[in-house]
């Protein structure tokens, strides 16, 4: 299968990165949670949940093998903890989004669009609009 | 939901912990098991019988995802040792002349 992206060759990601395109559902919506906000392991598992409406929901294990891929690849990053108020928060790991990460994770997105386009063009689907 | 359940759970997890990869064990282990607690917890709080299965399913799939196969590619090395010694065994008795040693 060719991973070629709708932006094109995907010249400016790491040969790496460009192996893990198209994205699982796993890595994509952990990319997706820590693109809005930094965050820890417990509410990355339920902002994934949330965002794929229940679609994945992700285990401990899948959740931290996650997380390592993403720290490997540079994707993400563990954040410092001394700023958190909390003493809970300070034991907890937390994890932001890189530059590297959210450039896939643009580009993953920008791939998914041009899908859904495709869908529609082979009128698949109905077209926004049609049906009501 | 009684924290009987909580409590079992926890204890069963930490027992299946021991079970994942030594690697990720050592660096993500505690936060796994907190993220488990976590999870659980919440669904009791919020009286949740969906909330705790779907902790166990997603535990469940874990199991089969991760697990599973790492327990494979652990054991993969043993049976194949111990094929490729009953094969090479089997094939030098099969290479065994029997007449040499049949004296008429």
């Amino acid at each position: 299968m060719s991973t070629e992206s709708p932006l094109g060759s995907l010249p400016d990601l790491p040969e790496e990165v460009r192996a893990i395109m198209p994205m699982t559902p796993a890595v994509f919506y952990t990319l997706f949670a820590l693109a809005r906000e930094e965050q820890h392991g417990y509410s990355i598992m339920q902002t994934v949940h949330t965002l794929s409406e229940g679609a994945v929901t992700m285990g401990p294990g899948t959740l931290y093998l996650t997380i390592q891929r993403l720290v490997d690849l540079s994707l993400a990053e563990e954040t410092t903890r001394e700023k958190r108020p909390a003493e809970r928060e300070r034991r907890r790991r937390f994890y932001r989004i890189t530059q590297l990460g959210r450039r896939a994770f643009e580009i993953e997105t920008a791939r998914m669009k041009s899908v859904l386009r495709q869908v529609r063009l082979s009128r698949l689907r109905p077209a926004e609009g049609e049906g009501q | 939901m009684t924290s009987y359940a909580v409590s079992v759970s926890k204890f069963l997890y930490t027992r299946i912990l021991r079970w994942y990869p030594p690697a990720l064990k050592s660096e993500f282990g505690e936060d796994m098991a907190e993220v488990f607690t976590e999870s659980i917890e919440a669904s009791w709080q919020r009286g949740s019988w969906n909330g705790f299965t779907r902790a166990w399913l997603a535990v469940s799939h874990d199991l089969i995802s991760i697990l599973v196969p790492y327990r494979i590619a652990c054991t993969t090395p043993i049976v194949l040792a111990v094929v490729a010694a009953v094969l090479s065994y089997g094939s030098a008795l099969l290479a065994i002349d029997p007449s040499r040693n049949c004296h008429k």
